[in-house]
């Protein structure tokens, strides 16, 4: 297949003499349909038949892990670290400190850095754009992250969850509607929150395709460590206003920037991937004109106005994608059934290497730490 | 393209991987290939058979008007 890339669109890369630039896919003169700009551009094409155009805002979480004396790997030391902390007590050897240099020499576009929730966990915003720029930036920005982090002998992890006594590495995906005019389409100041029917929809169709979308969005027998209750993940089948125990987060700000925040995939999932799936399960929501739940009145730890979740494991979100026949429809068949083809053999490999997989649920194992550690 | 001397084209695979190549300055309006068997890959290397709905395991068609000239003069490529 050919690799075709605009010379002109070729940007200052974060090596000495190396520029960077996206490649798009084909063979026999046709687009690769399992490739995941491909999948992404589609995506958007059909909520811009709508009169739409997709904003997307993309989150990352995470770890720094240094070398330990096993020739693996264990979490930074940053023993005076907290959340939302800043400079060398939370970043000792300034891993990150470095990738946000390289961030800005490069000029990939960041809103935001600092610490998450627990040691050695960082969380890098990037700034909103357009939906494919956006998801492009993202995927430049992990891949030089990684690169800087690795050149100095660090390790930047964005596994759901490589440790069991920490939280798990988001990918939250933001999203916002532009209409004709280049509105904010999410909002209705004549609503009670300030919500329009559109953006209601779009909740609705995330919620309704939500275990189809797990698989995308959570595409690792180690991503169902991090999809549970109390881990500040997209766990339950719900909605809330500036809730981040609710799976699609609405910010509290009723303006330009209202957005809506599914808080499920995580960071192995290819994030052009993810991105569709969010788009794809929202605009499937506005054309069935689905009805929006009421949103969590719970805690999201402790209490839950839903028993509907996330599927349990790897295994059960593959069957889930492959039964919701309208989503595969939407998104695309071809991709889908590549990707439940290489799936369904790494859960069987998983299934194979742990004695049970309720048993192996609360650890993280050693198939885990070599399958996944070095790539993700 | 200024100081660029290298270009090191990326693009998101379906394990979500940077797959991609460093390609020189003076062939960059050429693009390069891959071999799209890749999307059968897992993260361990091993190859998962490619289901039946994918179109992408139909073979090319060629032409005698492909076939170039070999570095072996015994043989033959299209």
């Amino acid at each position: 297949m050919e690799c075709r890339f605009d010379p002109t669109a070729v940007r200052p890369g974060w090596e000495d003499g190396v520029g960077v630039v996206m490649g798009d896919l084909e063979r026999l003169g046709l687009t690769v349909p399992m490739a995941p700009r491909n999948v992404l551009k589609d995506a958007v094409a059909a909520w811009e038949a709508m009169g739409y155009t997709p904003q997307i805002g993309i989150e990352f979480e995470a770890y720094v892990m240094q070398p330990d004396a096993d020739d693996g790997w264990k979490p930074y030391h940053c023993p005076g670290s907290f959340i939302y902390g800043t400079g060398p007590l939370n970043d000792p050897a300034g891993v990150a400190d470095m990738v946000y240099r390289v961030a800005d020499e490069v000029e990939l576009r960041l809103e935001s850095v600092h610490t998450e929730f627990d040691a050695a966990q960082f969380e890098f915003t990037l700034e909103y754009d357009t939906a494919l720029a956006a998801a492009d930036e993202a995927f430049l920005f992990r891949t030089m992250a990684r690169d800087v982090a690795y050149e100095r002998g660090y390790l930047l992890t964005f596994m759901p969850r490589p440790i069991i006594d920490r939280g798990g590495n988001g990918l939250h995906v933001n999203m916002s509607l532009l209409d004709a005019d280049g509105d904010n389409a999410l909002l209705d100041p004549d609503s009670g929150d300030g919500l329009s029917t559109l953006a209601r929809q779009c909740i609705a169709g995330q919620l309704h395709h939500m275990s189809a979308m797990a698989a995308l969005c959570a595409p690792t027998a180690n991503s169902y460590k991090r999809l549970q209750p109390g881990q500040l993940s997209g766990y339950w089948k719900n909605w809330g206003p500036d809730h981040r125990c609710a799976t699609v987060r609405v910010n509290p700000e009723r303006d330009s920037s209202t957005r809506l925040e599914n808080r499920m995939p995580d960071g192995a999932a290819t994030v052009h991937t993810a991105v569709a799936a969010v788009l794809t399960a929202a605009r499937l929501g506005v054309e069935a004109g689905f009805e929006c739940p009421d949103p969590e009145t719970g805690d999201g730890l402790e209490t839950a106005c839903t028993e509907e979740h996330t599927p349990d494991d790897l295994g059960a979100a593959l069957a889930a994608l492959e039964a919701d026949t309208a989503f595969v429809e939407a998104i695309g068949p071809g991709m889908v059934a590549q990707f439940l083809a290489i799936k369904s053999v790494e859960w069987e490999k998983y299934v194979a290497a742990v004695d049970s997989v309720a048993e192996a649920r609360d650890r993280i194992t050693d198939w885990e730490n070599s399958t996944y550690l070095p790539y993700i | 393209m200024g100081d660029i001397r290298r270009i090191r084209v990326l693009w998101p695979d379906h394990l979500g991987l940077a797959r991609g190549k460093y390609l020189p300055v003076r062939l960059a309006e050429r693009g390069t290939r891959h071999a799209i068997t890749l999307f059968s890959l897992r993260y361990d290397r091993d190859m998962v058979p490619a289901p039946d709905r994918c179109s992408w395991t139909e073979c090319p068609t060629w032409s005698a008007g492909s076939i170039r000239p070999p570095s072996d003069p015994a043989g033959r490529t299209a």
